[in-house]
């Protein structure tokens, strides 16, 4: 038969566990708005019955149990979300990144205007056109030379501009790598002490997600690869190479030695290539090297074909002064071009065609016809395989960008609504609600004030069995 | 769906960001007055208004070139018309003293009379536009036609047969120049011919005035070229400011703002933006906990 003071010690247990319960409840109320915080459920299970041996049962009921116990504080969270999160995260890193470079580009070239590169070359061709119709005018021969030293001017500080662009693109990329190795070894101790409370066969609920928030900050940088080993711990993949691995934790090292304009990004153990194909990091790689690059081959064919046609032309014509054979563009890039400091006099700009006599020298100072073809070459198709003029390949290019932007703004959008989509799905799990913890507080405070009435009950009985049974004429 | 106070507040919070997004771009746009402020706002659109631009600017390149040559070709005529009126002259004295006997005075008086004209040949021959000789070809540093004094009296033409020629419109060019040695060299040799034949007494005048007409023709032919370049210049001058005013209206069709769609779509952001506003200034609700006890 069971002692009577086994009523006290279930009273006992369930004032316990009440009172852990409401501990639990006030933790998830404290952190309502704490960032990344799962709720904690407590996980109450009844305490096994007290079985009578067969030898004393006689014909008494057996099993009557013996309380109540907190046997496990339960942390509501759904890794599938989570995962799911961090997909669409990446998505958003690397769209994120480059639409900004874009963003730049587009401002730098500040198309539509009247003061951009499409402004400079048709100023450039009229320039000309106006010479060709009076070509002994010095104010016209002035102003084409200043047109000349205008255009090379406006390629020369494009060049210059998106020259910077890049700078701040490997700044970003060198940030961006700090962030990750910081992260991997934030991960990896985190690893530790989880690995040692689990292995305890505790929750360390707080610790996983302090430990999830650097998971989810991680997948907008890369398309890191999360598994969870048996102990706990999380191994964190990118590439095919690890950056966690239980405790431990590899570096993201940049090289720039190879091409100082270029960062290369290896790892630092094996000085393998970094292999990343989404999240930011992805993202500002691509900008650097196919957006900024491409734009910058963009330029430089412009300024070649502008050089090239200009020149060959020119070259074939004289000046007032008999002068010819000269280069009215020294350089061949974007970023070289230059009027050709050898045209230090009105008279040596080449406006005129060789006389039908004597191709050697010139026809007359009245003869404008080289500076006519030179105007035409707003008509010609240099460019593209000869398919374009100058003015169409460069339409084409801030037309191309204009739909990168567009495209990249749009992604970037889309995975931002899906990206809050899910993290609310994610809320609606493991968020607390201060509606729901309250119910819970009103469900335990009254399971303690039971028991404690219980411990009062039982408190009774006992007194009445001691201290008032078996005392006859007292 | 377990409804928690964090997602109403983030829910809350990204609505607001976005509202505030879509008025922030509509005021960008009334603020610039423009439709396109970046080319990823209508890549289609920003290529087709790069296009227009650049036209407009060839157009205006056109304009000045056809000024120019309007400019050239009236001097050019009046040159000629005066050219003319001297070789009439000429004619209707060649004519007169044919008719009649005339002393040798009379005859001198009107040999000085034709040398007059000769000058004023001359002179229309060597006519200047913007210090440059015009009927000189490439030549216009020096004057073309100079007189040659011996071994007889001649006219000299010392330009060449260059063309000036200006791009006027897409694809056409006009040619400006006038070489003039054809043009005035008959009408000069013709005179010089008059004078001579005036002091040779005896001369037969008549091959003179066949000279003379044929000159006339010469330079009433040369006028009718000018006149036709004319004629079109001034064609193409009007289509140019028709065709100026069609690309300004489709430039300003794509890239300007239309103020009446945008004052709507500006006042329908405001409206939204207030009453997302108003929206979370209620979320606030009351908690079951103030509600117990």
């Amino acid at each position: 038969m069971p002692s009577g003071l086994m009523g006290l010690n279930t009273a006992l247990q369930a004032l316990v566990a009440s009172q852990q319960a409401i501990n639990i409840v006030s933790h998830n109320i404290a952190n309502v708005n704490t960032p990344g915080y799962s709720r904690q459920q407590p996980i109450l299970a009844a305490e096994g019955a007290y079985t009578l041996p067969e030898a004393q049962r006689g014909s008494e009921a057996g099993q009557v149990g013996t309380g109540v116990r907190l046997v496990e504080v339960r942390r509501v969270a759904d890794t599938f979300l989570a995962n799911h999160v961090r997909l669409q995260s990446q998505q958003m890193g690397q769209w994120t990144a480059i639409q900004d470079t874009l963003q730049e580009l587009e401002a730098i070239l500040g198309e539509p205007s009247d003061v951009g590169l499409a402004a400079e070359i048709d100023s450039f061709w009229a320039s000309w056109g106006d010479l060709a119709a009076d070509p002994q005018n010095i104010a016209l021969r002035s102003a084409v030379l200043e047109a000349g030293k205008r255009l090379a001017s406006k390629f020369g500080s494009l060049t210059k501009q998106i020259s910077i662009s890049r700078q701040s693109l490997n700044h970003q990329i060198s940030n961006t790598i700090e962030e990750i190795n910081d992260i991997g070894q934030a991960i990896a101790d985190l690893n530790v002490e989880i690995a040692r409370i689990r292995g305890a066969q505790d929750t360390p609920g707080d610790l996983l997600d302090q430990r999830d928030i650097l998971l989810d900050r991680l997948a907008e940088l890369g398309n890191f690869v999360v598994a969870e080993e048996e102990n706990g711990a999380v191994s964190v993949f990118l590439g095919g190479h690890h950056l966690v691995w239980q405790g431990q934790a590899a570096t993201i090292t940049t090289d720039a030695s190879l091409d100082p304009a270029n960062l290369t990004i290896t790892w630092k153990d094996d000085a393998s290539v970094v292999r990343a194909t989404s999240g930011r990091l992805a993202g500002l790689v691509t900008a650097r090297d196919e957006i900024i690059a491409g734009l910058q081959d963009d330029l430089d064919a412009l300024a070649a074909a502008v050089v090239e046609s200009v020149n060959g032309l020119h070259r074939s014509g004289f000046g007032l002064d008999g002068s010819t054979g000269l280069d009215f563009f020294t350089g061949s890039t974007a970023g070289h071009i230059a009027l050709n400091p050898a045209l230090d006099h009105t008279d040596k700009l080449a406006t005129a065609g060789p006389s039908e006599s004597d191709p050697t020298s010139p026809s007359g100072p009245g003869d404008g016809s080289i500076a006519l073809q030179i105007s035409l070459l707003v008509e010609a198709k240099v460019m593209d395989g000869d398919r374009a003029t100058v003015n169409d390949y460069y339409r084409d290019t801030i037309g191309q960008l204009g739909a990168a932007a567009q495209n990249a703004a749009r992604t970037v959008e889309s995975a931002r609504i899906l990206v809050e989509h899910l993290n609310q799905r994610r809320q609606a799990v493991s968020g607390v609600s201060l509606d729901e913890e309250t119910i819970n507080l009103v469900q335990f405070e009254r399971a303690y004030q039971a028991a404690a009435r219980l411990v009062t009950v039982i408190d009774e009985m006992l007194d009445r069995l001691i201290n008032q049974t078996g005392l006859v004429g007292r | 769906m377990r409804v928690t106070e964090n997602m109403v507040w983030q829910s809350a919070a990204s609505y607001l960001n976005r509202t505030r997004e879509r008025l922030q771009r509509v005021q960008e746009q009334v603020a610039s007055q423009r439709r396109i402020l970046r080319p990823e706002d209508d890549p289609a659109g920003t290529e087709r208004a790069l296009l227009i631009r650049s036209t407009i600017r060839a157009y205006q390149s056109y304009k000045r070139s056809v000024d120019q040559g309007l400019a050239r070709l009236t001097i050019t005529e009046s040159a000629l018309q005066r050219a003319t009126q001297a070789l009439e002259d000429a004619v209707v004295t060649t004519m007169r003293l044919r008719s009649d006997t005339f002393s040798d005075a009379e005859r001198e008086s009107a040999a000085l009379q034709v040398e007059g004209l000769l000058d004023s040949v001359l002179a229309a021959a060597n006519t200047r536009y913007q210090d440059r000789y015009i009927f000189g070809g490439y030549q216009t540093n020096t004057p073309p036609f100079s007189m040659d004094e011996t071994p007889s009296p001649s006219a000299v033409y010392s330009g060449d047969q260059g063309v000036v020629s200006l791009y006027v419109e897409p694809g056409r060019t006009v040619e400006i120049g006038l070489p003039g040695d054809t043009v005035f060299g008959d009408a000069l040799e013709a005179l010089i011919g008059l004078a001579e034949a005036l002091r040779t007494p005896g001369a037969d005048l008549g091959p003179c005035l066949d000279q003379l007409n044929a000159a006339v023709d010469t330079v009433l032919q040369a006028h009718t070229t000018i006149g036709q370049r004319l004629a079109i210049l001034q064609d193409i001058d009007e289509n140019l400011a028709r065709v100026d005013i069609l690309l300004q209206q489709q430039s300003s069709d794509i890239e300007n703002l239309d103020l009446a769609e945008a004052s709507v779509q500006l006042a329908s952001e405001e409206l939204a933006y207030n009453a997302t506003l108003g929206m979370i200034a209620r979320l606030p609700q009351p908690l079951l906990i103030e509600k117990l006890r």
